[in-house]
């Protein structure tokens, strides 16, 4: 059984306007999307900016009022309030942000940062709470006299190592990191990524990695999905996203990530500018009439992606017959 | 390349800010050239001083607060020795600088159509109807799709893409000579990116100009650059072309980044991390080799006592010597690449 | 847009019925009533029974209210029991003259701060920045009250400028010569009531035009090559000017707060010394008929400041 199923999630934020201020339309931020996350694995969540991956990660946080669909752990849908609290849902799931200088509260020093999940879930006595702290100091690498520090004399890559410290102070099984590295320069980059590998090795973590970053997602994943407007385009493994895509949005994102081969600049130039070409030749074939994607049709056991099912085969056929 | 004349040359600059009274290079020693026709791209990491270059060579700093020094010759004229209105002369006409955040670089109180013919209020005599025309075009340009309706739009209602297109669009408006772009696909989604650095490479063919693309991304650098230029806490210390720069890097900080990015062709399971951290601008050395202690594993008398650059290939330029014996700790022992 | 302004307004209703609601029952509260100090104090103790029996003042609160409610809506606020005479009436020539100085007090205070916040953030850090600061500083730590009195003191009792009291000299003339008067008893009040409420304004503005220097909008007019005086009229005063401008609308809840102080110590006949009279009269009908206006006015200077703010500023649209 997967650590946490998601089914058929939706988010819509309604539109109001009128005279009295009906709700006339809504947003589908997340429109009735469904994957696992396996125990122990990291599961990328790749889209652009609007495509609803944040919002899907605060509803599997907890963080998002979920419009309909369910999210399963432990065999019990944690959309509803009652079934978080009974499952200690919160302790389990834990969340890293972006920016870690303002998910951080500049009042508070590291150890009370550090702390305070376990004051809320773990209720330790003062000297064990103490070193517990010192123990996640010193597994993000910090030293102890980061303890009476505050956020701001830390650099980018130690507040975003404290993040990380926070969320693994319960033992969480999953975690939901939403574009953790993306505000990080390179070698801090590769800090926290190193550091993210180390502790799931240690503590058999979940990670939900959401990105915009395929290169890191490559690094980072073992199963992918794309996402565009609310729906999934395609899942796979990273086997299957990064070399066998099918949908033209996921080729088109493989298409623009910059390569440092300056040699072939010339020609992933072009490759790029051909797939630019079919995708705006050929976006009804890929889209419904309303722009957004079709449902999910299963290639293989790992692949999916969304198109109507004819074109499908015809895709696949063409990848056996090029393989 | 194939450079026509050295139309910048930044000869020796350096720039200081005053912090609790006392003046910290931000940059020290810059020498560069860059050529029409070319995209010199200057990478490196948050604090290590490419920003403060950009904005020092547009002259945008408080004098109050800053010293500089060395020269900025631009077409014939030292920039640096300009008062204010001799260098409003340039700014925005022969010189166009891009910004990095598009939201916050553009007024939220004016429409966009006035914010581009904004910059050609002074240095053109363009009727308002020339103008408006101008604007049109230029949007047309960088890529909007309904020039009309976005001239007549408020920034807040525009995506971050089209942001950073009217950013262009004000840069080029006057057709300069020199664009300086900051960042300028940082906050952008990687397809707005690739579509955002055609559409500078286009400008730059038409108006032969030459690009100072300021940026932190290898990638970004590996796609459009001709020159590389790699600053590392305020210092230059490696440039060379963006084919030596990335098929044969000579300098640790260099193969460093490099080593850390990750990569798409391998699946390695750890990435390199470069040891310590950059060293914040009061406590920079002022003397021997910035970088040596991020390499600790290199014996101290390796580096040179003041480090300068070394020619290694024509074109190809490296700081101090270390270099030569500089190999990764995993590689010591075997051959060095 | 006007829909948005009538449903805000709709919505104002049930706030002002509560507000009412409360004023009237804290006026019940007060101790005290309002026909013991100003009978005969050897009168019968009857006689003031008769007089509270004939108010309706020992019905029951909700019957009494109920009554007012009733009466409010034919435009009838009650008799004033001290001055007997409709309160309608009694507010309507007092408001007149808090209007007076309350337009004549907001143009003054814009007129010094804006100036001063203005030059204050360009020259930072420098001399004049220091003066003006120092100014806010000591205007904005001594109380309103204690300035009113001192101004009074000086420029009304020593020097003899200004009148002290009244609203017009009871020799005025018609026409030029009673709005020359007027003018001239509103001069000290409203300077005074301007230099206080300029603190507000102009450390607000200052920072607001620090803010705008430091933007990268305008880094981005530097590097268009626009001329510095250009960028700070174009760019610079007009982004800062339009939070003020939205503070216009609130800014009528402090005047309603310092014409209490002014009218008293100028013994200016307006909605505050009348309010503050009532108080001491226990006259309930002038009292809730008051509290029950300044609490409209303040309700309608927030949408004010909502309607200004969303046409100035384009980010903000109401629809």
């Amino acid at each position: 059984m997967s650590l946490v199923e998601i089914k058929n999630l939706k988010v819509h934020y309604p539109i109001r306007s009128g005279f009295f201020n009906r709700i006339t339309d809504s947003v589908n931020a997340v429109d009735g999307i469904s994957f696992n996350i396996e125990a122990g694995e990291t599961y990328g969540l790749v889209g652009e900016s609007g495509s609803g991956k944040s919002t899907t990660g605060k509803s599997v946080v907890g963080l998002e009022k979920v419009t309909s669909g369910s999210i399963m752990y432990k065999g019990k849908d944690i959309t509803k309030k009652a079934n978080r609290k009974s499952l200690d849902y919160n302790h389990d799931v834990q969340m890293i942000f972006q920016d870690s200088l303002s998910s951080l509260n500049p009042r508070k020093r590291i150890e009370d940062i550090i702390a305070e999940p376990l004051r809320n879930f773990e209720h330790l006595d003062k000297d064990s709470e103490k070193l517990r702290v010192l123990q996640l100091l010193d597994i993000v690498g910090l030293d102890a006299d980061a303890l009476y520090k505050y956020p701001h004399q830390f650099s980018g890559g130690q507040r975003q190592r404290i993040g990380v410290a926070r969320a693994v102070a319960t033992n969480p099984k999953l975690i939901i990191a939403d574009e953790p590295v993306s505000a990080l320069d390179l070698s801090v980059q590769a800090q926290v990524l190193n550091f993210m590998k180390k502790i799931q090795r240690e503590f058999n973590i979940s990670y939900l990695f959401i990105s915009h970053d395929l290169g890191v997602v490559r690094h980072m994943c073992n199963n992918i999905a794309i996402m565009n407007n609310g729906r999934l385009v395609e899942i796979g493994t990273r086997d299957d996203i990064y070399n066998h895509p099918m949908h033209i949005y996921t080729k088109r994102l493989l298409a623009a990530i910059p390569e440092t081969n300056v040699s072939q600049r010339a020609e992933h130039r072009a490759q790029r500018l051909a797939v630019e070409e079919v995708y705006r030749e050929q976006q009804d074939k890929y889209y419904d009439k309303d722009g957004l994607a079709y449902p999910l049709v299963q290639i293989t056991p790992t692949h999916s992606v969304a198109l109507p099912e004819a074109l499908a085969e015809q895709l696949k056929h063409e990848g056996e017959v090029q393989a | 390349m194939g450079a026509e004349t050295n139309f910048l040359d930044i000869k020796d600059v350096s720039t200081s800010f005053k912090i609790n009274g006392k003046y910290y290079d931000a940059i020290s020693h810059i020498n560069l050239e860059v050529h029409r026709d070319e995209i010199l791209a200057i990478v490196g990491e948050s604090g290590c001083g490419k920003s403060t270059l950009a904005t020092t060579i547009m002259g945008l700093h408080d004098p109050s607060e800053t010293k500089i020094s060395g020269e900025v010759n631009f077409e014939g004229t030292n920039l640096l020795t300009l008062d204010e209105n001799g260098y409003n002369q340039f700014r925005g006409a022969k010189i166009g600088m891009i910004f990095q955040d598009p939201l916050s670089a553009l007024n939220p109180l004016k429409r966009i159509e006035d914010q581009i013919s904004e910059v050609m209020n002074y240095h053109t005599d363009f009727t308002a109807e020339q103008k408006h025309q101008r604007v049109l075009e230029l949007l047309d340009q960088v890529g909007i799709v309904n020039p009309k309706r976005t001239a007549h739009q408020f920034p807040h209602e525009l995506s971050g893409g089209m942001r950073q297109r009217v950013i262009i669009a004000i840069a080029i408006a006057c057709k300069p000579d020199l664009i300086i772009a900051d960042e300028p696909t940082t906050a952008l989604d990687v397809t707005i990116q690739a579509q955002i650095l055609d559409v500078l490479r286009d400008i730059q063919k038409e108006n032969h100009a030459g690009i100072i693309l300021i940026t932190h991304d290898l990638g970004v650098v590996a796609e459009t650059a001709d020159r590389v230029a790699v600053m590392y806490a305020g210092q230059i210390v490696e440039d060379g072309s963006a084919e030596q720069i990335f098929d044969k890097p000579k300098h640790p900080y260099t193969r460093s980044l490099l080593r850390s990015m990750p990569q798409l062709d391998k699946e390695d399971d750890e990435l390199y991390v470069i040891k310590g951290n950059v060293p914040s601008l009061q406590k920079m050395p002022s003397t021997g080799d910035r970088f040596a202690p991020r390499i600790p594993w290199i014996p101290a008398d390796v580096h040179e006592k003041e480090p300068v650059m070394h020619e290694v290939e024509a074109g190809h330029n490296v700081r101090c010597t270390c270099y030569q014996s500089f190999s990764f700790p995993d590689e010591m022992g075997g051959a060095t690449a | 847009m006007w829909k948005t302004i009538l449903r805000r307004i709709l919505i104002m209703i049930p706030e002002v019925i509560i507000l009412s609601l409360l004023v009237f029952l804290l006026a019940k509260a007060m101790p005290g009533d309002p026909f013991t100090g100003s009978i005969n104090p050897k009168a019968d103790p009857a006689q003031l029974h008769h007089l509270m029996k004939m108010n309706g003042l020992y019905d029951p609160w909700y019957q009494q209210y109920w009554n007012w409610v009733v009466h409010l809506f034919h435009g009838d606020l009650g008799n004033s029991y001290q001055y007997q005479e409709p309160v309608t009436r009694l507010i309507g020539s007092r408001a007149v003259n808090t209007l007076w100085l309350a337009v004549f007090t907001t143009i003054l205070t814009y007129c010094f701060a804006l100036p001063m916040g203005m030059y204050a953030a360009k020259h930072e850090g420098k001399l004049p920045d220091s003066i003006i600061r120092i100014y806010t500083y000591v205007t904005y730590c001594i109380p309103f009250f204690v300035i009113l009195i001192i101004g009074v003191w000086i420029f009304g009792y020593v020097l003899g400028w200004f009148p002290t009291t009244g609203s017009i000299s009871a020799t005025a003339g018609p026409g030029f010569s009673s709005a020359a008067s007027r003018l001239y008893h509103i001069l000290l009040p409203g300077i005074l009531g301007a230099l206080f409420g300029t603190v507000n304004v102009v450390q607000y503005l200052r920072s607001e035009v620090i803010d705008a220097k430091r933007s990268d909008y305008v880094r981005t007019a530097r590097s268009k090559g626009v001329p510095s005086k250009d960028i700070y009229r174009h760019h610079i005063f007009r982004n800062s000017l339009l939070p003020i401008a939205a503070f216009a609308g609130y800014s009528i809840t402090g005047l309603l707060n310092g014409s209490l102080f002014t009218e008293t110590v100028f013994s200016y006949p307006g909605m505050g010394l009348l309010f503050i009279n009532s108080i001491s009269y226990r006259d309930y009908t002038v009292i809730t008929a008051l509290v029950l206006i300044y609490g409209i006015l303040n309700l309608l200077g927030t949408l004010l400041s909502d309607i200004i703010l969303s046409i100035v500023d384009p980010r903000i649209r109401i629809e």
